[in-house]
């Protein structure tokens, strides 16, 4: 599928595009020189020229595809240095449908920092899905007979990916676009949402 | 081509007159040394405009021979200008050029993330398998499943990182 050209613009993820396509918004979360980019890069390949947007401090790729026979539009965003103030513009979470959390098994403080930037996830997105990348395993191949207690404790799947090598990279962000069109389609936050009120009634 | 048949064995910084020196072989496996002054370099040059300028300069030689490397030797001569003894310059000049797994690179300037992002990108160059690669798979997919141990990131004291950890507030 060839990308939908113009990502000048952040689309409104809640609705649909202009031309009427189903568009999600997937976000790349963790430390800086994780491979966040790196992943995306792997994944799309180089027919994808990313747009660094500065208002908002990020780096938009935009990715046309099909879903089970569906048209869709899948924005990722990525960060553009934003890692170095103590957190994310609340723009970067909103309306996001699922989020790519990555770590570097190389560098354990990655890892450790993954519980804060988890936190503020959930601050913004408490019910959207999220994945959780060990990124760099073929510098460290051990780590892919560890496990890690952070996405066992929250029930986050993790993937053992290579952005140099591209082992497990389309996996992971496959099974993203996914959850997210499934999320779009039917948010639990509304379902909670209408659970709750019914229940005050 | 000698350029082709040329293999760096080692990459060296004179300081005065100041000059990045190479010892080279060549197909016979014969040692050569290459001289190549560092002009107009002060305390407060960029160094990395510096590597560039030089390897450019003399790309027959320096072709082959990584960035960071020229650059690490200027980041040596240039803490030599500003006077520091050369004990505390290698101690600090290597920490510079090296990953440490525990420091936070959220934390650094944009030229420091630069250089270390320029560190992981060799091994990162090295294991690359990319599209024009026999063993090249686009979708790529190994199952790790069963038999995991604990990694032992785990296990270290969380008061510890609450306590030092300041930068998260």
């Amino acid at each position: 599928m060839d990308a939908d050209g113009d990502a000048d613009t952040v689309l409104d993820y809640d609705g649909k595009s202009a031309s009427g396509t189903e568009a999600v918004k997937v976000i790349c979360l963790g430390d800086s020189a994780v491979g966040k980019s790196k992943l995306l890069e792997r994944f799309l390949l180089d027919k994808f020229k990313p747009q660094t947007i500065s208002t908002y401090a990020l780096t938009l790729y935009r990715y046309s595809s099909k879903v089970k026979d569906v048209d869709v539009i899948v924005d990722f965003w990525d960060t553009a240095g934003q890692e170095m103030f103590q957190s994310m513009h609340p723009s970067y979470y909103h309306q996001a449908h699922a989020c790519i959390m990555v770590f570097d098994a190389t560098r354990k403080i990655t890892y450790k920092n993954l519980e804060r930037w988890y936190k503020e996830l959930r601050q913004y997105r408490p019910h959207i899905p999220v994945f959780c990348a060990v990124n760099k395993i073929d510098a460290n191949m051990d780590v892919t007979q560890q496990k890690f207690a952070f996405p066992e404790k929250n029930g986050i799947p993790l993937y053992y990916v290579s952005a140099s090598n591209g082992m497990n990279v389309v996996k992971l962000f496959r099974d993203a676009v996914e959850a997210a069109l499934m999320y779009k389609k039917d948010p639990p936050d509304v379902t909670d949402q209408i659970f709750q009120e019914l229940q005050r009634l | 081509m000698s350029e082709i048949t040329q293999k760096m064995r080692k990459l060296g910084i004179r300081f005065d007159p100041p000059s990045l020196v190479l010892i080279y072989s060549n197909d016979k496996m014969k040692l050569h040394q290459r001289v190549m002054p560092v002009r107009n370099f002060n305390a407060g040059s960029n160094v990395n405009f510096f590597a560039t300028q030089l390897k450019q300069r003399h790309e027959e030689f320096l072709h082959s021979v990584p960035l960071i490397s020229i650059e690490k030797m200027l980041r040596i001569l240039q803490e030599h200008i500003r006077g520091s003894p050369l004990e505390s310059i290698l101690k600090n000049i290597n920490s510079e050029y090296e990953i440490n797994p525990d420091e936070d690179l959220n934390k650094l300037t944009d030229d420091q993330l630069h250089r270390k992002k320029l560190i992981m990108e060799a091994s990162f160059v090295a294991n690359q398998l990319q599209p024009s690669d026999p063993d090249y798979e686009y979708d790529r997919q190994v199952d790790f499943e069963d038999n995991k141990i604990e990694s032992g990131w785990d296990s270290e004291s969380n008061a510890k990182e609450t306590e030092t950890d300041d930068f998260w507030g």
